[in-house]
């Protein structure tokens, strides 16, 4: 007999909706370690409520949704991000009256003990200097490490919010539209830094341009109107009818 | 060592020890007047900082921390006056009164932000001084609670001057270090956003709860300190006007500072108490002064001393605009 080792995420069943609305409907997904899936869509799809029901922020109205093998569907956000979820946002959440070291050293002591100290001088050196500065080399943004997050491009602030979620170093990583609102040169820089993350993390990636998202991924699953009308490798959804339906008709 | 310090450092280095200076030798400058005055506007200046640490650091805004400083002072004033204990107990029940109206306080209001938090703690505010009008037997009501003596060492107007300075100065320096700590940056990101802070791994009800206890500890100092240099204690030190007034200072000054709420206090509490024996409509005046600050220096008085203080250092700079130039210094290439 084969141990099964159980799925990092595991959405079984999941419908939510918002008084009258569906949002999403009967969707289920498992996402084994170290894999990359991309959740593609229409606008209106479903896909960032799916992600919100993964991340805790909603509760599914029925089904569930397992993280780490553990049932997280009436969890909260904060205790999953402490066992190792991170989630990026499509309209950008940041703390932006701040330096990006300041909201990097925020995030990298999320998950340390320290974040409770209150009774000595924040200093960025050992373990969070070397955390902030791996991320920021990551994410192409090392030169702008003492810049106030307000004053970045709008393509650095898509940046940052990758490398905050990094920063707590997650096991499985959400990305919500990352490339959302970035010119055409901005977006090949974004799907090569997506494609440079390590191996070892788990992502799930919405993405609204099918192109990008395919090339990114090895696994995806195609929402419309809160349910999945296909699911499979890059080169089957490429091929399929009703994807090619659902993109021709919302664009 | 003060040579490897920048300018804007020597100068604020400069300034603390000025204002030290000032301090220690205000006894011998000033009458006995002022030199009240100077310790009633340090007590709001502390009661001012600590709604600073919620309002301005962690984006909290309370109107109701009169509720806190007052139930301490209460606390010390019922056992000075009703139960005729010794200073120990006075001060250990304060503390404890004072604290235990932060932690009641701050369960019920960390769930809230925004509006519900002012809602919240608005209310908060209200029944601390519905209770110090119907608790007859502990309060004295209306009347309040009068006869309140000072420890014997502090018992000179400019004893407890000096008392009220040091420990001001030292709860300024531990507020210091909490605004600067790990905690304390924290605070700021909940202000940016809670939203992130919760899906980066932060308890953001227990962050509330957390920060909520420490600003009730400094506002519980102020309160003891207070019931102390007046030797009375009634209900207008806990109505509203009380709490929103330290917010107001904290606004005049700039919040998100902590000697922008002492500047305000200082302001406030001269013009409340020296202008208004020449002026007969100074709330009116100080309404127009709330405005001016509010219109012209959305970062209050330090924030417009420190712009203006910045352009002084860059007026030599090179002029920008025109032409097009590169704004970040890192992406200056060398010769
Ligand atoms: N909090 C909410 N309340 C009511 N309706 C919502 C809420 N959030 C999302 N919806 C609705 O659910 C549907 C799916 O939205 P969303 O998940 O944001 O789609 P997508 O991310 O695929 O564009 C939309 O019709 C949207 O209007
Ligand atoms: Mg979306």
């Amino acid at each position: 007999m084969t141990t099964a080792v159980a799925p990092i995420l595991h959405v079984d069943d999941v419908t939510v909706r918002f008084g009258g609305v569906t949002a999403v409907s009967g969707v289920s997904l498992q996402v084994e370690r170290g894999a990359r899936w991309a959740v593609i869509g229409p606008n209106g799809a479903g896909k960032t409520t799916l992600f919100k029901t993964i991340s805790g922020e909603v509760h599914p109205t029925t089904g569930r949704v397992h993280l780490f093998g553990a049932d997280t569907s009436r969890s909260t956000p904060y205790k999953n991000a402490q066992s190792g979820l991170g989630r990026t946002y499509q309209v950008t959440e940041l703390f932006q009256a701040l330096t990006v070291e300041e909201n990097l050293s925020i995030a990298a002591q999320a998950r340390a003990r320290s974040r409770f100290a209150c009774w000595r001088p924040l200093r960025i050196k050992g373990w969070i200097d070397e955390r902030i500065t791996s991320v920021l080399d990551q994410l192409h943004l090392s030169a702008e490490r003492h810049t106030v997050v307000s004053e970045l491009s709008h393509g650095e602030q898509r940046q940052l919010e990758i490398a905050l979620a990094l920063a707590t170093e997650p096991e499985i990583l959400l990305l919500d539209e990352p490339a959302a609102g970035l010119s055409a040169a901005e977006r090949r820089l974004m799907r090569d830094l997506v494609e440079g993350l390590s191996r070892d993390l788990t992502i799930v990636l919405i993405e609204h341009d099918m192109e990008i998202a395919l090339e990114l991924v090895d696994h995806v699953l195609v929402l419309d109107n809160g349910q999945v009308i296909a699911e499979g490798d890059p080169e089957s959804i490429r091929a399929d009818d009703r994807v090619q339906a659902v993109y021709l008709r919302s664009d | 060592m003060l040579r490897s310090l920048s300018l804007t450092a020597r100068v604020k280095l400069g300034l603390a020890a000025a204002g030290i200076g000032l301090g220690v030798a205000a006894p011998y400058i000033f009458d006995r007047f002022v030199i009240g005055l100077i310790s009633l506007a340090l007590i709001a200046g502390l009661f001012a900082q600590s709604i600073d640490l919620l309002g301005g650091y962690a984006g909290l805004i309370t109107l109701g921390h009169a509720g806190v400083s007052g139930t301490a002072a209460y606390g010390v004033g019922y056992m000075a006056s009703k139960a005729g204990a010794g200073f120990t107990a006075q001060i250990a029940v304060g503390f404890l009164a004072g604290m235990t109206a932060a932690l009641i306080f701050g369960v019920m209001a960390m769930r809230s932000d925004g509006v519900y938090f002012i809602m919240v703690t608005l209310a908060q505010g209200m029944i601390v001084w519905g209770l110090s009008i119907r608790l007859f037997r502990i309060t004295g009501a209306e009347n309040g609670l009068t006869g309140i003596p000072r420890p014997p060492a502090v018992e000179l107007y400019w004893q407890y001057y000096y008392l009220t300075l040091v420990v001001v100065v030292l709860c300024w320096a531990l507020l210091g270090i909490v605004v600067n700590s790990p905690f304390g940056t924290s605070l700021k990101g909940l202000r940016e956003s809670e939203t992130r802070m919760r899906m980066l791994g932060y308890n953001t009800t227990g962050q509330k709860l957390y920060v909520f206890l420490i600003a009730g500890f400094f506002a519980t100092v102020s309160g003891i300190l207070l019931v102390y240099l007046n030797g009375f204690i009634s209900p207008s030190t806990v109505i509203l006007a009380a709490s929103a007034i330290g917010v107001l200072e904290a606004i005049l000054g700039g919040i998100g500072t902590l000697v922008g709420p002492m500047i305000g206090a200082f302001i406030i509490v001269f013009v409340q108490n020296v202008v208004s024996i020449y002026v007969s409509r100074w709330p009116t005046l100080m309404g127009t002064l709330f405005i001016v600050v509010v219109l012209f220096a959305r970062r209050g008085l330090v924030g417009a001393i420190s712009d203006g203080w910045n352009k002084w250092l860059h007026r030599n700079d090179a002029p920008v605009s025109q032409e097009p130039v590169l704004t970040s210094s890192n992406r200056t290439a060398g010769p």
